[in-house]
């Protein structure tokens, strides 16, 4: 059977005949990472649904409840937007650190979450930034927290016929800071050996609030909250971070890829988690 | 790709190894398997289905068992093919039991090449999928022995 190519004009034309046919349909908004498993074969829907007319789901803008970007944004357009470079820094960073300026400008931010790949930016700072995610279907929309969202490779909590439209990010606790460091361990447009996002809130020289997670180095990214403890409420000395990183580097069990061995990726977690929260405490960020 | 690993049961170790010689009841401790058929003395035929998340894959394969050293060790010999993915799967799988206090131990290495646009694509991935599959096949090979232990058990007492 031929691949049906359909491009729907409105949301709840799309969501209709996502509805109709699930298991068979395929989204495609970008088709970054879509075509690419089309064109190996490994996966062959009836149809591709495309989003690509769909008007509205691009926007970024700040509410009370925090950053709402539409699903259809571009990394691109994430990157260079003046609202999330001001409020939420390490979003524009990692998503200005995703392959090249050809793929963030084609791929969309919910494309790549609902991709799901280990590999990826920023989902490891959204999940710092305790975002969630908006997942629509003919019947309604319901939010997932970014922590209930990847379930494994490749693999989220979405259910076949939903979309997702909106990614949340809720308002941060006063005087953050935040960084993502990327490490690349082959080319410079490579997908990340480790990724490391770092949000910590800081009072008179005491953390309030640690958040950190870790991507890329294992099958989804992780938080660890009894280690992110460790740091609230102290300032963060050199001793701290260094066990905060250690922390990390013990409780997460690293994947081995053409990337990085799982010893050499818990190595370099425990080098990142650390520089991560001097950039922190040095107030460069 | 090695995979390595070891469980102990609480069951004799000539139970375990007459369970080991049962492919159809071991087949049905492997998720994603179906239509096994007896092809010839000690081959089987069947069909692994795998998905991990929007890919799918239908290995159609054999299992020979090559090897038996009664009540030790068993070795045999897997492979199949997606048409898919156009990928080849080749394992050898060797299994070795001894005796513990507690019951039985199961010693067990699968030898695993993938070859095809599957490898290509996320080497990492599939390794990491079968050795999730192989830990559910061994805790489902221990949750099985333990019933036939405790079905035994009833039976003797009543």
């Amino acid at each position: 059977m031929s691949l049906q190519f359909l491009q729907p004009q409105t949301l709840p034309e799309t969501l209709d005949l996502l509805g109709n046919d699930p298991d068979g349909s395929k989204i495609i908004a970008g088709g970054t990472a879509v075509v690419l498993m089309l064109q190996h074969k490994l996966i062959a829907p009836n149809r591709l649904i495309s989003l690509g007319r769909l008007a509205g789901l691009d926007t970024i803008h700040l509410a009370e409840d925090g950053l709402h970007i539409g699903s259809l944004t571009l990394l691109r357009q994430v990157a260079d937007s003046p609202i999330v470079r001001e409020h939420y820094p390490a979003l524009a960073q990692a998503s200005a650190l995703v392959g090249n300026v050809r793929i963030r400008n084609q791929a969309t931010l919910g494309g790549n979450l609902a991709e799901a790949d280990y590999a990826s930016d920023p989902p490891a700072v959204l999940l710092a930034l305790d975002a969630s995610v908006v997942a629509t279907n003919v019947a309604g929309s319901r939010t997932i927290p970014l922590s209930d969202f990847f379930l494994g490779f490749y693999t989220t909590a979405l259910e076949p016929d939903e979309l997702i439209t909106e990614i949340i990010v809720p308002p941060l606790p006063p005087n953050c800071r935040m960084t993502y460091l990327k490490y690349k361990s082959r080319s410079s447009e490579d997908r990340p050996c480790t990724g490391v996002a770092a949000v910590a809130a800081l009072a008179e020289g005491r953390c309030t609030n640690l958040r950190v997670a870790v991507g890329a180095a294992c099958e989804t990214p992780r938080r660890l909250p009894e280690i992110e403890n460790l740091g609230v409420g102290h300032s963060l000395t050199d001793e701290l971070m260094a066990d905060i990183a250690e922390g990390y580097a013990a409780g997460i069990e690293t994947l081995e890829d053409l990337r990085g061995s799982a010893w050499y990726r818990t190595e370099m977690v425990r080098v990142h988690v650390r520089r991560a929260l001097k950039e922190l405490g040095d107030g460069r960020w | 790709m090695v995979l390595k690993d070891s469980f102990v049961v609480e069951a004799p170790l000539e139970v375990v190894w007459a369970l080991l010689q049962d492919v159809n009841r071991l087949s049905g401790c492997v998720a994603g398997v179906e239509q096994v058929e007896e092809v010839g003395p000690d081959s089987y035929s069947g069909v692994l289905k795998i998905k991990i998340g929007p890919i799918s894959a239908a290995f159609a394969g054999q299992v020979t068992i090559t090897a038996r050293t009664p009540p030790e060790q068993i070795i045999a010999e897997i492979s199949g093919k997606d048409n898919g993915s156009a990928s080849l799967v080749k394992s050898t799988f060797t299994g070795r039991l001894s005796p513990v206090e507690t019951g039985t131990r199961l010693d067990y290495e699968m030898d695993i090449a993938l070859r095809g646009r599957l490898a290509q694509f996320g080497l990492t991935v599939v390794q990491a999928t079968a050795k999730k599959m192989t830990a559910d096949f061994a805790r489902c090979l221990a949750a099985t022995l333990t019933a036939d232990e405790a079905e035994a058990n009833n039976g003797a007492r009543s």
